[in-house]
């Protein structure tokens, strides 16, 4: 045990010292507070900054579809309004805006796609360029990019402190399936001033889209559902998803999309409930699914249905693979159609 | 007559002598420089790049003031906390307040979506609004603290309600991050905020941090010398003059606003509130006021060491923060733990 002395101890000290203690602390937490509030207050309210002067903002995004080129600028998902190029040296930080990028602009104008890229199911198309993580914004800023492409997702600060750094970035904002992805490659045709070209290219993908299974009528499509298994836990991907999407374009009707959306989680209560003929699923789903004892009476599992797995890179992309997502679950759905 | 030399003045065990003391201080003062340098020079991008230089400074010492800020803050709020409760154990978290701050964090996430699509709180940068939401559950979770203590003053009843509270406030935040599960977008950001980042704090950041952290260490240090008496014991305290209720209280606030600030600044970074007083107590001693100044730097300097790791380890993305606190924190714990096995912990 420590001495007195050594602990500093000095006879009790009086009230009025106390008072003065407790009414100091009580000063110092509202004097915290207060500076806190308005270092807040302070930093907020921000006009839309960008490169060049604001101009007028399109429509969202996911309207944007008869986009009209009328603005200056062009208001990205976060509101900031980012000015049409010319770009010579653009940065994809999106797996959306990589091959659209491809698609509508001179690879010479292209300096390097997202760091995802590589991952997907197509990553021999980006194989000439390098990818960068913009969550490096050291290795970001070394390129020197004149225009920055991402999705944030709700990363606001990030977003904000890649455009303290000086950057032009533009935030595609949520990857929700075919809408979110044409508006994407409207405002990247925009943007980069290919706008005609992205009107083709976005029209011609829905017409792909589209063609797949218009000869089928309503009562003939078959029930299906996509589920993601990981470990115990059954994902679903319904209503405003690209897995939503994928399903409808290859003429199955989702059976999810009535009670639920989004990314819902099931247990398999509600999966023997919904029962689709067709379950949609990453490769090595169907065994992680069907082996299970409960689900093994689902019709998907049983010779009544079916369980199509797709490589997890197509099923889980929200952008070009889409169309040959759609093109293979149609396919092995409906295998009556094919050429022979 | 033959004179006995004097009898060399022997310290008790736990004190540090004055000049010894003054060196460690340099040294760890050093030591937060050198990390402080590393932090500037060390990093991705080229400095060499004239171009560039001015930028990546300016983002490197972003992340430098919030690894520091945070570091600090909770690194004191861990002395504080295991100075209340004489408990080498106790870490700021034991007080639930920040499981508040998470719990707080996580539903300004969900708030955040709102705000983006309707545009309904146009005074207020939308990056604020997670640590805002932070410092509001901390407050919220020492308010029901305060409460509680009002009811019944007691240090186990305190040290019960927090883990109550944390154990509450963690269901919640299960409750909320299960309702994100339906939107991947959100359930993204809700993770990346668990597992603890400082990537994302800018100036609004740490103009709103700077305040708690500074006004919080130099509270928090006011009430070192009753801390030091409660070493002794609660009943001793009290005899040498300490208010043991108006104690509680006020080390409960300062806690609760320093892991507020930490919780706003970089999510949940864990282990470093638990860590860095044991890695200074052999050192500094047990005296607070001794160790809380200490911990200020050393938090700050272990914090700041964390983040250039996370910076420099290889990988196409960067690891979070309190991946890097928990894989040292836990291993390190463990090493002291082993190495003081034989002596006594209280204190």
């Amino acid at each position: 045990m420590r001495s007195k002395a050594q602990l500093g101890a000095s006879p009790a000290t009086d009230v009025p010292a106390r008072r003065t203690t407790e009414w100091l602390n009580l000063a110092a937490v509202l004097l915290a507070v207060a500076l806190s509030t308005q270092a807040a207050r302070s930093s907020a309210p921000s006009a839309p900054r960008s490169a060049a002067p604001a101009g007028e903002a399109l429509p969202p995004l996911v309207q944007s579809l008869p986009l009209a080129a009328n603005g200056e600028a062009l208001s990205d998902a976060t509101g900031v309004l980012v000015p049409r190029g010319p770009y010579r040296r653009i940065v994809s930080g999106s797996l959306l805006a990589d091959p659209i990028l491809l698609e509508l602009c001179a690879p010479e104008a292209i300096l390097a796609f997202s760091a995802r890229a590589r991952q997907a199911h197509d990553a021999q198309r980006y194989s000439g360029k390098p990818s960068v993580d913009v969550h490096r914004i050291e290795d970001l800023l070394a390129l020197r990019p004149d225009l920055v492409l991402i999705n944030s997702l709700g990363e606001q600060a990030f977003t904000q402190k890649l455009r303290d750094a000086g950057l032009v970035v533009f935030d595609l904002g949520r990857m929700r399936g075919v809408q979110t992805f044409l508006g994407s490659v409207l405002a990247i045709g925009w943007l980069t001033g290919h706008l005609d070209s992205a009107r083709e290219f976005a029209g011609h993908f829905q017409l792909r889209l589209e063609a797949i299974a218009r000869h089928l009528p309503l009562a003939a499509r078959r029930s299906a559902l996509y589920v993601g298994v990981h470990g115990s836990k059954l994902y679903g991907g319904t209503r405003g998803t690209s897995y939503h999407d994928v399903l409808s374009y290859a003429g199955l009707v989702d059976v999810a999309a009535r009670d639920f959306q989004g990314w819902p989680s099931y247990d398999p209560e509600q999966l023997l409930l919904l029962d689709p003929e067709i379950i949609v699923t990453q490769t090595g789903g169907r065994a992680a699914l069907c082996e299970r004892s409960e689900l093994a009476r689902l019709q998907a599992c049983t010779g009544r249905g079916q369980v199509i797995e797709l490589d997890s890179q197509l099923l889980d992309d929200a952008g070009l693979g889409m169309l040959e997502a759609s093109e293979l679950v149609h396919l092995v759905a409906y295998p009556a159609e094919r050429a022979p | 007559m033959e004179q006995s030399a004097p009898a060399p003045r022997r310290l008790p065990r736990g004190a540090v002598g004055r000049n010894a003391l003054g060196l460690r201080f340099a040294l760890l003062a050093l030591a937060l420089c050198g990390a402080c340098a590393l932090s500037l020079a060390v990093g991705r991008g080229n400095l060499s790049d004239p171009n560039l230089r001015a930028t990546l400074l300016e983002l490197r010492s972003q992340r430098l003031l919030a690894s520091l800020l945070a570091g600090a803050a909770l690194a004191v709020a861990g002395v504080l906390v295991q100075g209340l409760f004489r408990n080498p154990l106790a870490s700021p978290s034991v007080l639930g307040t920040s499981a508040g701050a998470s719990l707080g964090g996580r539903l300004a996430l969900i708030g955040l979506q709102f705000v983006l699509s309707t545009g309904t709180v146009p005074w207020l940068s939308p990056e604020l609004l997670l640590p805002l939401g932070s410092v509001l559950g901390a407050l919220a979770a020492l308010g029901l603290l305060l409460l509680v203590t009002r009811v019944r003053d007691d240090l186990v009843v305190l040290l019960l309600t927090g883990f109550l509270m944390s154990s509450l406030f963690s269901s919640l935040e299960g409750f909320v991050t299960s309702l994100a599960l339906e939107r991947w977008e959100l359930s993204r950001a809700l993770l990346g905020f668990a597992l603890g980042d400082i990537s994302g704090a800018g100036p609004r950041q740490i103009a709103l941090a700077t305040p708690l952290v500074l006004i919080g260490s130099v509270l928090g240090w006011t009430w070192a010398r009753p801390l030091d008496l409660m070493l002794s014991g609660e009943d001793e305290a009290r005899s040498l003059g300490v208010e043991l209720d108006s104690l509680r209280r006020w080390i409960v606030i300062w806690t609760a606003v320093l892991t507020a600030a930490a919780v706003a600044l970089g999510g949940n970074v864990g282990f470093v509130g638990l860590v860095v007083p044991h890695m200074l107590r052999p050192l500094f001693g047990s005296l607070h006021r001794r160790l809380l100044p200490a911990a200020a730097l050393g938090g700050g300097t272990f914090v700041v060491l964390c983040d250039v790791l996370c910076r420099v380890a290889p990988g196409r993305t960067e690891i979070p923060l309190g991946v890097i606190t928990g894989l040292i924190g836990a291993p390190t714990f463990l090493w002291l733990l082993l190495q003081h096995r034989r002596e006594s912990y209280a204190f």
